[in-house]
């Protein structure tokens, strides 16, 4: 908790002494948004539903996976791109002999302040929208457990991918796969083919991932998706912590 | 001769890494099936046989055209540029007596080469004009378009003397090319009185005017290639300007 202020007030430091660079990256990081936004308009002038979806939904579904991609951000991002750095360049050594716990102490000792201001673009957005869907309680707080369960399988691919750095080399597009592949499959999920459906729902959810929050408000069997996609992360989060312990032990440095 | 050297150790670059090469292919091929699977979804929804005078079939085409050639017109130049301004590497451009605009043009295109063949044979294949005078001029466009689009990005690239953190431009990049270079949707669906203007900035004219030209949607390719030249050589005057005031900026110890 201590560390976790401590981080805050560093990034705090950090982006108020690079002012300019942060407001770019808070501009810059909004585009991809307003392009997934713009495009659900095109896509919906035609006809006004899409295989159950109308253009409510899909403006909920592009909003929803952007605070998800936010939220990871926001705690994760500076972590996650300093650390494969480290763990290529050998300079892990610094973190792994302080007293903390090393696997959360990398990942989370900076905030990225400029994803707070784009959180609260899109999640006034994703408020606005989402008073157009069926709500009650138990609906709200199934949207923000699957909202919560997606950074966590976003931020669980992200550390095995970066874990893979203390055995493979050169593979730099290894941290941008789960990126890539969160912004490919944020589309709803009756577009696709059946078989691709139930490869990217059940064996590499990230299509899961994206749709759950939305399917919280059209589907009565949502909860045997949470339930699942619990379950999955909870493996994950084991196969991570195995990795991070063997990865260090294989670990080499030259300092 | 000493370009054709740095051409051949582009290319050869290439090759070494293939494992991120083919991540970027699978990526791109991905966002191509699904915008395919997108427009196929609302074409069967709507029920309609043509959107916006577009038939599926043509749609497809232009999808395919505006993904394939999005591979040949990469980023890279920002990227490679500003890594070398942030290390410091640039040093060793500047001892030796060639020019930076040369070198990294001949590193771009020997890192594209296996490209623009693909898009070549590609182009001559689905062009099927009545005469071959249209296929040649565009075959001439494209390799126009290749030097216009290059020189816009070491524009950006130059950027990095005064920017510290590159990664937003990325971003902001690929969502000027998804909507600007019609790879979610047709350029002319946002309106024709935007469109009138939009189809002549650089990321359409890379990607949509090509496009065009094969599903028959343009004849006469020349406005178009005095936009082509008109941004050529604005890029050009630019990236003179940026070099001359930043290189004094540059302290070549990296950042």
């Amino acid at each position: 908790m201590k560390l976790l202020r401590l981080a805050w007030q560093l990034s705090l430091q950090e982006f108020l002494a690079y002012k300019t660079t942060s407001i770019l990256t808070f501009i810059l990081a909004t585009a991809f948004f307003s392009v997934e936004v713009i495009t659900g308009f095109v896509y919906f002038t035609m006809g006004n539903q899409l295989n159950g979806w109308h253009q409510t939904d899909y403006l909920l579904l592009v909003t929803t996976i952007s605070n998800i991609v936010y939220l990871y951000n926001i705690f994760f991002i500076i972590g996650h791109e300093n650390l494969s750095n480290k763990i290529l360049t050998g300079a892990l050594d610094y973190d792994l002999i302080r007293p903390v716990n090393s696997y959360w102490y990398l990942v989370m000792n900076r905030i990225d302040i400029p994803s707070i201001i784009n959180l609260a673009i899109s999640g006034g957005f994703s408020v606005i929208l989402i008073r157009h869907e069926t709500l009650n309680i138990y609906s709200i707080g199934l949207y923000l457990i699957a909202i919560g369960l997606g950074v966590g399988f976003i931020f669980l691919m992200n550390q095995i991918a970066i874990s893979l750095n203390f055995w493979i080399d050169g593979f730099s597009a290894l941290g941008g796969i789960i990126e890539n592949a969160t912004n490919l499959f944020s589309r709803p999920m009756p577009i696709f083919p059946q078989v691709i459906q139930i490869i990217f729902t059940f064996v590499f959810p990230i299509l899961l991932v994206t749709n759950l929050p939305v399917m919280v408000f059209k589907n009565s069997n949502v909860i045997f998706y949470l339930g699942y996609l619990a379950i999955l992360e909870i493996l994950l989060f084991i196969v991570s912590k195995l990795m991070w312990k063997y990865g260090s032990q294989h670990y080499l440095s030259a300092n | 001769m000493k370009y054709l050297v740095m051409g051949v150790n582009g290319l050869v670059t290439k090759f070494t890494y293939r494992s991120n090469e083919i991540t970027n292919l699978i990526t791109q091929m991905l966002q191509m099936t699904i915008s395919i699977c997108m427009w196929l979804s609302i074409y069967y929804s709507s029920g309609k046989y043509t959107i916006n005078q577009m038939n599926a079939h043509q749609m497809i085409q232009y999808l395919v055209i505006t993904n394939l050639t999005a591979i040949l017109f990469s980023t890279s130049p920002i990227f490679r540029f500003a890594n070398q301004v942030q290390s410091g590497q640039l040093t060793t451009t500047l001892l030796r007596p060639i020019s930076i605009y040369g070198e990294h043009m001949a590193f771009y295109i020997g890192t594209q080469f296996p490209y623009l063949c693909i898009n070549f044979t590609l182009f001559i294949l689905l062009s099927n004009h009545a005469t071959n005078a249209l296929t040649f001029i565009l075959l001439g466009y494209l390799i126009l378009a290749f030097v216009m689009f290059f020189s816009l990005m070491l524009v950006i690239g130059t950027l990095s003397f005064w920017l510290i953190n590159m990664w937003p431009l990325r971003s902001a990049i690929n969502a000027c090319s998804l909507i600007l270079g019609g790879l979610y949707f047709p350029l002319s669906f946002l309106g024709q009185k935007t469109f009138r203007w939009l189809q002549f900035n650089p990321f359409s004219l890379v990607s949509d005017v090509p496009a065009r030209v094969i599903t028959h949607k343009i004849n006469d390719l020349s406005p178009y290639i005095i936009a082509v030249v008109i941004w050529l050589l604005l890029t050009m005057i630019v990236y003179q300007r940026l070099i001359k005031i930043g290189i004094k900026k540059y302290e070549g110890i990296g950042i």
